[in-house]
């Protein structure tokens, strides 16, 4: 009898301890699961902040290279590292490795140097300007001051601005659809020097012209029809003869500009340029993705499409325009007839925005604007920078 | 004498019962234990290798390793459901866009597990045939969310309005003792894909 007994109680003793052996194996690697998911996560928060902390070091000195090695940060560390990936273009990867008790996270950041071609709108004084119900706009669009926006526009790239959005009826009245995001607090100041970079980019491997006070160019595919009066005969250049590196300056005079553009140009100009009839490109990229036409008109000035019988029944224009101090426009809105739609296929930046008809429709043009996409990572030759860096990547 | 072995083995019949009683519950409670106890740790171990997946794949929306091949990441989801997303992204990282399709499918499909409950979620690259894992996914909510913040109401005709989303997903075990299955739930309250906010 003392002997079952003890058997039993062995017995017993040994089904318990296998049982509280089981469940503390269960729980353990249940603690575990856990614990390697919180190490895996907080590991990816270190290195998303010290991205974060390294990519504002990159925003406020773009030349940053110094990098951080052994950060302490949530109990774990991190290191970042920039490196050069292509010289000629800036384009930097910022790498950051995070460590948490043993976990380690990498996340890649690409910046590149950000142009103004990107953007499809750009304009640092919006002059009370409302955007309405109906309204549309393509591509990335920025504004240096209030957004006033009148129920529904819509947005489909995405928009900055360094001030904030203002409602004529209300914050819940008004429905503005930011359809590519929407980010306030975001200073892209309009440079002072990108006329004179412009020029000395001319001077250096393009077309440097002075001494004129008005300069007509005709773009007939790779060439370039140059005359000085309106009455003199054209004399035509190779572009790749005369302009390698695909800029041309004009220094002190108007230019008159239209024509069919084959290859990357950029005319530029401390004046003001008229566009007197359709610039179109050869391959329209529209048409054909491989297109690599890509046109830039650049100008202290104003740009504005002239009013001349060529341009009263629509005008074609395919470019990005840079305005440093004034806009893009039409020459006497109020005054011409109504000349149906400007059809540009580009993007815009001016200091402030321009009419192109007053009223419509009994004068000037409908706006038919179309971003061209390849402008998001592609520019024409020497088109002014922000002055920045963008982030066109992120690895995690 | 002969009353007393009588009352001896009854007291051992009666007290052996007893023994053999508890020693049936203990067997039972031990294995309805160890059942609940494995059943906990393989949902939370199932859903912790979605989660780890899901939250990989989500973040790199809009991401391809040759950056120049996707100019508006901003608009890089193609669909967005309550139960489904597309977006393009790089899988492979090899400088090529793919496209990559999370849905939920119908308990229908895993009429054959004993749970009633789970479904396939299925993740699917380009054009791949789907072909779902049962990891018994009972719940893969998604909510999205617009630059403002605003919840964004399903249908979304225009999913590059997604500025961020909340994932929410439970698992439970595909069989349990006695149907009492385990549950682990997930929330991430934003998920934003940063390339979402580039350019």
């Amino acid at each position: 009898m003392g002997k079952l007994a003890l058997f039993l109680v062995l017995g017993f003793s040994s089904m318990f301890l296998i049982m509280s052996y089981n469940a503390n194996n269960v729980a353990t690697r249940a603690i575990d699961n856990m614990v390697d998911y919180h190490t895996i996560s907080v590991a990816h928060n270190i290195a998303a902040s010290g991205t974060n902390i390294a990519a504002n070091e990159i925003f406020l000195n773009n030349n940053w290279q110094t990098g951080f090695s052994d950060i302490d940060f949530e109990g774990g560390y991190f290191d970042a590292t920039i490196t050069i990936i292509d010289p000629f273009k800036n384009i930097r990867k910022l790498t950051t490795v995070g460590h948490y008790r043993g976990s380690t996270k990498k996340i890649d950041v690409i910046f590149k140097p950000s142009s103004f071609a990107k953007f499809a709108y750009y304009s640092k004084i919006e002059s009370g300007i409302h955007w309405h119900n109906g309204d549309t706009v393509w591509g990335p669009w920025h504004s240096q001051d209030n957004i006033r926006v009148t129920d529904s526009p819509v947005f489909f790239g995405k928009v900055t601005t360094k001030k904030k959005i203002k409602y004529t009826h209300g914050e819940g009245n008004d429905d503005p659809k930011f359809y590519g995001g929407f980010e306030t607090g975001i200073n892209v100041p309009i440079p002072s020097t990108p006329i004179t970079d412009l020029a000395a980019l001319a001077i250096d491997n393009g077309a440097y012209m002075t001494g004129e006070d008005t300069v007509y160019l005709t773009f007939d595919g790779d060439s370039l029809k140059y005359r000085t009066s309106y009455s003199s005969p054209d004399t035509a250049y190779y572009l790749s003869t005369i302009a390698p590196n695909g800029i041309l300056y004009v220094h002190n005079a108007i230019i008159r500009v239209k024509g069919t553009i084959k290859g990357q140009y950029t005319i530029a100009s401390n004046k003001t340029i008229y566009i007197d009839g359709d610039i179109v490109y050869q391959t329209d990229p529209r048409s054909n993705p491989l297109s690599t036409d890509m046109f830039g008109i650049v100008t202290l000035m104003d740009i504005l499409v002239t009013d001349n019988s060529a341009n009263h029944n629509d005008i074609n224009l395919h470019a990005s325009i840079f305005s440093q101090t004034s806009g893009f426009g039409a020459e006497n809105p109020g005054g011409r007839p109504n000349s149906g739609g400007l059809y540009l296929f580009g993007g815009i930046q001016q200091n402030r925005r321009k009419l192109v008809s007053n009223p419509w429709p009994v004068h000037g043009f409908s706006k038919r604007y179309k971003y061209d996409e390849r402008l998001m990572f592609a520019s024409p030759p020497g088109y002014p920078g922000t002055g920045n860096l963008e982030i066109v990547s992120w690895f995690e | 004498m002969g009353t007393n072995v009588i009352l001896d083995i009854l007291g051992s019949i009666v007290i052996f019962g007893i023994l053999m009683l508890t020693l049936f519950r203990i067997v039972d409670s031990a294995t309805a234990n160890t059942y609940k106890g494995s059943g906990d740790l393989i949902t939370q171990q199932n859903l912790a290798s979605i989660v780890q997946v899901l939250e990989y794949d989500l973040r790199k929306i809009g991401y391809c390793a040759d950056w120049e091949k996707i100019p508006a990441p901003n608009l890089s989801i193609l669909l967005a459901d309550s139960t489904k997303i597309k977006f393009l992204t790089d899988v492979d990282e090899d400088g090529n866009m793919d496209s990559l399709f999370y849905y939920l499918g119908p308990t229908s499909e895993l009429t054959n597990t004993p749970n009633p409950r789970d479904r396939f979620l299925y993740r699917v690259t380009n054009n791949e045939a789907p072909v779902g894992v049962n990891l018994g996914v009972i719940q893969f909510q998604l909510t999205y969310f617009n630059s403002l913040g605003n919840q964004l109401d399903f249908p979304i005709s225009v999913p590059g309005e997604v500025h961020s989303m909340e994932i929410e997903l439970a698992v439970e075990n595909v069989d349990a003792y006695n149907q009492e299955y385990s549950t682990a739930y997930w929330r991430q309250i934003r998920l934003a894909a940063r390339n979402l906010r580039n350019r």
